[in-house]
């Protein structure tokens, strides 16, 4: 039951995570032929950085595969899995209110055990909204006449998911400082947006988490970033703990 | 052989942010008592009741419940294991149902009643589709009872059980509290503010004040052994320390001294004749007597 809860405890996220993201993904590969027609008619200025970015979007757009990852896993499903994890990561015994809190801690049950089952919990939510998106893509891509191998689509799933993960753990561990359930989101986003930033001053090397959640290296045919992937893994395993040890050792 | 005491606390201590909460908590609880733990707002009520539980780790000092240690964390579950709380704000998920909220505390305990569980949701009349959001102060009381009554509990921890109730929900929930214990054999310790809850379905008192016990034993003893022993001189009353054993307080006040006694009244009366009053009587006490002359005096 405490498997339930914690999954009860983020429904509501979770539930409007695998409707947005879905759909946003569906809308993506539905609108190939409107956007490939559209980039016809558009000649960027190679000059600015904007249009250096239209004119590598529209490179991409001439293939499917490009298209679909530069449009969602390299930006709106990243994004909104970035977005989620947070979301999700957020809460726990420290924003529940003092009083539920109390009974929780009642129950027969270590601390260690409540909070790795709500990240268990939160973990395969965070899968399940990097996998179907990536699934869903592959199921409508005939409705535009084109496909989308299933294999590519889990890759960049995978890469989504671990870097989501590593998100998610992020706030996990800001929820275990932290009562209020906006601190650990706000925190966990400027986390993000520090990444992104630091990515665009050192031009984002091999141990670029962003990249690592775009797929990118697998993109352009260097395969999975198994190290970077083992790395993240390894950070989110230990903000996890972290953020249990603190729990674990707080007076309520 | 069964624990003479299931809880014991000695020398316990904590202090949150430098400021003492318990100052050397030394208190056991009989096995199979209702015992009623007295105190003041702040006086290290609940965080004598969250120390028990495992929920706050004591500064200093030692504390066992089911002669099992309350800060080791695997030892905390045993005990919770085998005890029924019911907090000050009767906290209850706000998202789930009555029904749905006894099932998930259900399946923490693998000796839940489900006999019990019909029986107090027909006595408390709790429809078992209500949101729990939905509930009066009272209904959650009386649900929180009937979650830490169902688990088959050894001990029952009850945080200001009855705050907030008319009194016709008070009754109904001490009656409850009284005729489970009766039948099962089960420790209850509750904390209270309600002197009259005490008196009515206590068998033994602990009132702490700032952190320490100020009073303990058995209500019948207490109300037996304590008396108000009061001497009216001609003059003043004197400045004076007895040196018998069990004088609890002495107040004096123009011409009376009153003395409270936890032994009787022969060994006070024996001592103040030195000091030739001019009349003395004595009284027994109530429970708020003793609460009163024990605790807030120091205000």
């Amino acid at each position: 039951m405490i498997w339930q809860h914690a999954f009860l405890e983020t429904r509501w996220r979770f539930l409007i995570g695998l409707v947005l993201l879905p759909v946003s993904a569906a809308f993506v590969a539905l609108s190939y032929p409107q956007v490939t027609a559209l980039s016809q008619s558009v000649t960027p200025a190679p000059d600015t950085a904007l249009g250096r970015e239209i004119a590598e979007a529209m490179e991409l757009s001439k293939t499917y595969g490009g298209y679909v990852w530069s449009q969602w896993f390299q930006q709106n499903g990243a994004q909104l899995a970035g977005l989620f994890a947070a979301i999700i990561g957020t809460g726990g015994l420290l924003s529940q209110t003092a009083a539920a809190r109390l009974f929780t801690l009642s129950l027969p049950v270590s601390r260690e055990r409540l909070l790795a089952a709500r990240a268990a919990a939160g973990l395969g939510q965070m899968l399940a909204l990097t996998v179907v998106p990536a699934l869903v893509i592959v199921l409508v891509s005939p409705l535009v006449g084109r496909s989308f191998p299933l294999l590519d689509a889990l890759a960049y799933a995978l890469c989504a998911f671990v870097g989501s993960a590593v998100f998610f753990s992020v706030a996990f561990f800001f929820s275990s400082m932290f009562g209020s359930v906006w601190a650990p989101i706000v925190l966990t986003l400027c986390t993000g947006a520090a990444l992104g930033a630091l990515d665009r001053i050192t031009g984002a090397g091999r141990f670029s988490l962003i990249q690592m959640v775009h797929g990118e290296s697998y993109f352009r045919g260097h395969g999975l970033p198994w190290p970077m992937l083992a790395v993240s893994l390894a950070v989110s395993a230990a903000l996890l703990y972290s953020g249990t040890r603190l729990v674990a050792r707080q007076d309520f | 052989m069964a624990d003479a005491f299931v809880i014991e606390t000695a020398d316990l201590r904590k202090t949150y942010d430098g400021i003492e909460a318990l100052r050397g908590l030394t208190l056991s609880v009989p096995a199979g008592s209702i015992c009623g733990f007295l105190g003041r707002t702040g006086a290290g009520k609940t965080t004598t009741v969250k120390i028990l539980l495992g929920m706050a780790r004591p500064t200093a000092g030692r504390a066992t419940v089911f002669g099992l240690p309350v800060d080791s964390p695997a030892a905390s579950v045993d005990i919770r294991r085998r005890t029924g709380f019911v907090g000050d704000d009767k906290g209850l998920y706000d998202a789930m149902t009555v029904r749905g909220m006894i099932r998930h505390t259900a399946s923490f305990y693998p000796q839940w009643s489900r006999e019990l569980e019909e029986k107090y949701l027909r006595r408390f009349e709790l429809g078992a589709e209500r949101g729990i959001k939905t509930l009066s102060r009272g209904m959650r009381t009386k649900l929180a009872l009937l979650l830490a009554l169902c688990r088959g509990a050894d001990l029952l921890v009850l945080d200001e059980p009855t705050t907030g109730l008319d009194p016709a929900a008070t009754e109904d929930v001490l009656q409850a509290l009284v005729g489970h214990a009766a039948e099962r054999g089960t420790t209850v310790f509750f904390s209270s503010h309600q002197l009259a809850d005490v008196e009515q379905i206590a068998d033994h008192v602990t009132i702490i004040d700032r952190g320490r016990v100020a009073v303990t034993g058995g209500l019948d003893d207490l109300r037996q052994n304590y008396r108000r022993i009061q001497l009216v001189f001609d003059g003043d009353a004197p400045s004076y320390t007895f040196q018998t054993r069990g004088v609890e307080r002495v107040k004096r006040s123009g011409r009376v001294m009153t003395v409270l006694s936890s032994a009787g009244i022969d060994g006070v009366l024996g001592e103040a004749r030195q000091l030739n009053p001019v009349s003395t009587d004595s009284a027994p006490v109530t429970l708020k007597d003793i609460f009163l002359d024990t605790v807030a005096v120091e205000d």
